[in-house]
């Protein structure tokens, strides 16, 4: 479970990084987590947690591997580090990709319609 | 849990969940069924094999004659192809018509083929029909691939003394969702199981990782990143990808295509060798297919002969008292094709600028695909991407499928002791995915180029007071009015609360998984409530068949915007 982030924990802790990483790292990092994590190379059962997983891992990745979002995201980080932790949601620094939709695919039940019209 | 959960499968799921009972994973092989050729190859231990025909030959003839009842492929009968395609009997290039309808451009260039190809222009599919005994016998593209793929599997399981099932098919970068399901059938129908679809250069991008890798092991590379330019081109389509390359990992960075390709090079050839040739043979009599089949052969070899020398001399005699008597140079052959070849140019430059490289960002360029062999195609990938020298050590005609079969023993779950399939591609969306919103847009959910597995959403309203239902129509594309753009499939979101115009929150969400199934999630939340007040629909697509192009205009002409939705600006993160 290497990126078992929680919904809390920063793009760095993400991808196990500290704050000071450099370009190269974050790469290498990335990769090294895409190689345990992917749907790809997981088993069949785990496909679509890994998948979950995989999509934090690439949001995180393409944030801090631009040089500019990185810098927004660090300024915005710094700015709620310094704040009392209760008073203030971190949601928006969160590694949760999703918005609203999330609650839909995992917390309520949804009906799936398959069709075989295209056959 | 208040509701129960629904599950109304279709049998291409039923039918992709079969275990085998042998002990040993079943390795998927790969196959690449080209325009004008295709090939098949599998892991065989330690390395990746091409299976050879009877005749010895790696690379076969994509086609099929239709003569008597017994329709057979190029697999293993090719010696008679250029008779039989004199005679109309011979039907290829199915792969440019699979899964297109007859408004298509692409399916109107088809009619100098020698067989029949005629369109109504009303958005079904052309009727297709190969002349036999006097009679036009009509097939579908998904029939002609099918009967080519049960030559190739019966071919392979000759070969490989075991049962074939699951494959990995190259598809070209341009198919949308509708065609890959097309492909998907043309499978099914010759019993094989699709284990993934991948776009032909990302299948180079792999082999090309698997050789950088081993370079690494044999420390001869320095082990850092790779970007690599790839640029494919066949007889239909060509495709561009940049890749960012190391420790095995294959990340796609972009993804451009069109169908453009040595077949187009072929008609814009005949077109300045014969200007009058389609009013001539647009009666499809035997002795027009016949002429059209014999200028089709010699325009071909000239082509092929230009790629040597730098002027042909093409004399054919095409019956009915036409003659072609002509000297041609290669700098006329590249005239009449000025535009294809821009568009090639204009593929790479797209691609750089989509994966935000800089030509200096570039440590190899790969050309591969039968036009490779052609100088301007060369030196247009070599003068747009800044670079003299080409990448060495792939086989341009064996890449596709190559990596088609990496990919198939990778998904298959086979390990090699030396690490060689210790790969992985990351793959991205090649066309953006979104739905109809504010009137005939086309608003973009999953843009182009996102990586795999995806899920995204975007909130939505409705645009009338007390509005109960509003109609989902997915697309896939990239033009800003929905007719641009091909129709995935619709279904109706009903129950929605009274209450005024843009109240509702109406949530798109696209789910891509990592075998690139596409579902769409809708829910409608409104405020003061923070779950959803009517089931949350989810819904597989595509779920269009063949008439889709009418389809969409019936719909546009039924409903126009009266179950329209309206984008609402999704809150700043």
């Amino acid at each position: 479970m290497a990126a078992a982030a929680s919904s809390s924990s920063s793009l760095y802790d993400v991808l196990g990084i500290p704050v000071s990483a450099d370009g190269n790292e974050i790469k290498a990092a990335y990769r090294r987590l895409a190689r345990t994590c992917h749907p790809d190379v997981v088993a069949t059962n785990q496909k679509e947690m890994s998948a979950n997983e995989f999509i934090k891992i690439h949001a995180a990745y393409s944030t801090l591997s631009d040089p500019h979002k990185r810098a927004n995201y660090d300024r915005a980080l710094f700015v709620v580090r310094k704040r009392p932790v209760s008073s203030f949601s971190s949601s928006s620094l969160s590694s949760e990709p999703m918005g609203s939709m999330s609650r839909f695919s995992g917390n309520f039940t949804t009906r799936n319609w398959e069709t075989d019209q295209c056959w | 849990m208040a509701e129960p959960a629904y599950t109304v499968a279709s049998d291409t799921e039923t039918t992709g969940e079969e275990k085998t009972s042998s002990p040993f994973p079943e390795i998927a092989i790969g196959i690449d069924i080209g325009t004008s050729q295709c090939s098949i190859a599998f892991w065989n231990g330690s390395e990746v094999e091409l299976i050879k025909n009877t005749r010895n030959q790696k690379v076969m003839r994509s086609y099929v004659t239709f003569k008597d009842e017994v329709p057979a492929g190029g697999v293993s009968t090719q010696l008679s192809h250029e008779h039989e395609m004199l005679s109309g009997a011979a039907i290829f290039n199915m792969k440019r018509l699979i899964g297109r309808v007859d408004t298509d451009p692409v399916v109107h260039a088809s009619k100098s083929l020698p067989f029949l190809v005629q369109t109504v222009d009303i958005g079904v599919r052309p009727f297709i029909a190969a002349l036999v005994n006097n009679a036009w016998r009509s097939t579908t593209p998904e029939e002609v691939l099918a009967i080519f793929l049960v030559e190739l599997r019966a071919m392979a399981e000759t070969q490989l003394k075991r049962p074939i099932r699951n494959v990995v098919l190259t598809i070209p970068v341009s198919f949308s969702r509708f065609q890959l399901t097309r492909i998907e059938r043309a499978c099914a129908m010759a019993g094989l199981h699709v284990l993934r679809l991948m776009p032909e250069p990302t299948a180079v991008a792999l082999l090309y990782a698997q050789q950088q890798q081993q370079s690494v092991h044999e420390n001869l590379g320095s082990g850092s990143e790779k970007i690599a330019v790839i640029f494919n081109m066949g007889a239909g389509y060509c495709d561009v990808t940049v890749s960012a390359t190391a420790g095995g990992v294959s990340q796609i960075k972009a993804l451009s295509g069109s169908a453009i390709g040595g077949e187009d090079l072929l008609q814009n050839m005949m077109r300045h060798l014969m200007p009058n040739s389609e009013s001539l043979f647009s009666s499809y009599g035997m002795n027009e297919i016949k002429s059209m089949a014999l200028l089709r052969v010699a325009t071909q070899d000239a082509i092929h002969k230009l790629s040597s020398e730098t002027s042909v001399q093409i004399n054919v005699d095409l019956g009915n008292g036409l003659k072609v008597s002509k000297n041609v140079t290669r700098e006329e052959f590249e005239e009449v094709n000025q535009k294809v070849f821009e568009k090639c140019g204009s593929l790479i430059t797209q691609c750089l600028h989509d994966a935000k490289v800089e030509i200096e960002d570039l440590n190899d360029v790969i050309l591969v695909g039968g036009c490779s062999y052609i100088p301007k195609v060369r030196n247009l990938v070599q003068s747009t991407c800044k670079k003299v020298e080409l990448y060495e050590g792939i086989n341009p005609l064996e890449a596709a499928v190559s990596g088609a079969a990496l990919e198939g023993a990778v998904t298959s779950g086979i390990n090699d002791p030396f690490g060689n399939l210790d790969l992985l591609t990351i793959q991205v969306t090649p066309l953006g995915i979104g739905i109809r919103a504010n009137g005939n847009n086309f608003v973009p959910i999953i843009p182009r180029n996102t990586t795999m597995p995806a899920r995204k959403d975007l909130v939505f309203t409705t645009v009338r007071d007390n509005q109960s239902e509003a109609l989902i129509i997915v697309y896939e594309g990239e033009g800003e009015k929905v007719e641009e753009n091909h129709l995935l499939g619709y279904f109706k979101i009903t129950g929605i609360p009274p209450s005024p115009k843009g109240v509702p929150e109406i949530n798109v969400c696209m789910d891509i998984d990592a075998s690139s199934v596409l579902r769409v999630l809708v829910g409608v939340i409104m405020p003061g409530n923070p779950h959803p007040v009517i089931p949350v629909m989810e819904v597989r697509l595509p779920t269009v068949d063949d008439g889709h192009g009418w389809c969409a205009e019936a719909l546009n002409r039924a409903y126009g915007s009266t179950l329209d939705l309206e984008t609402v600006q999704p809150k700043k993160m």
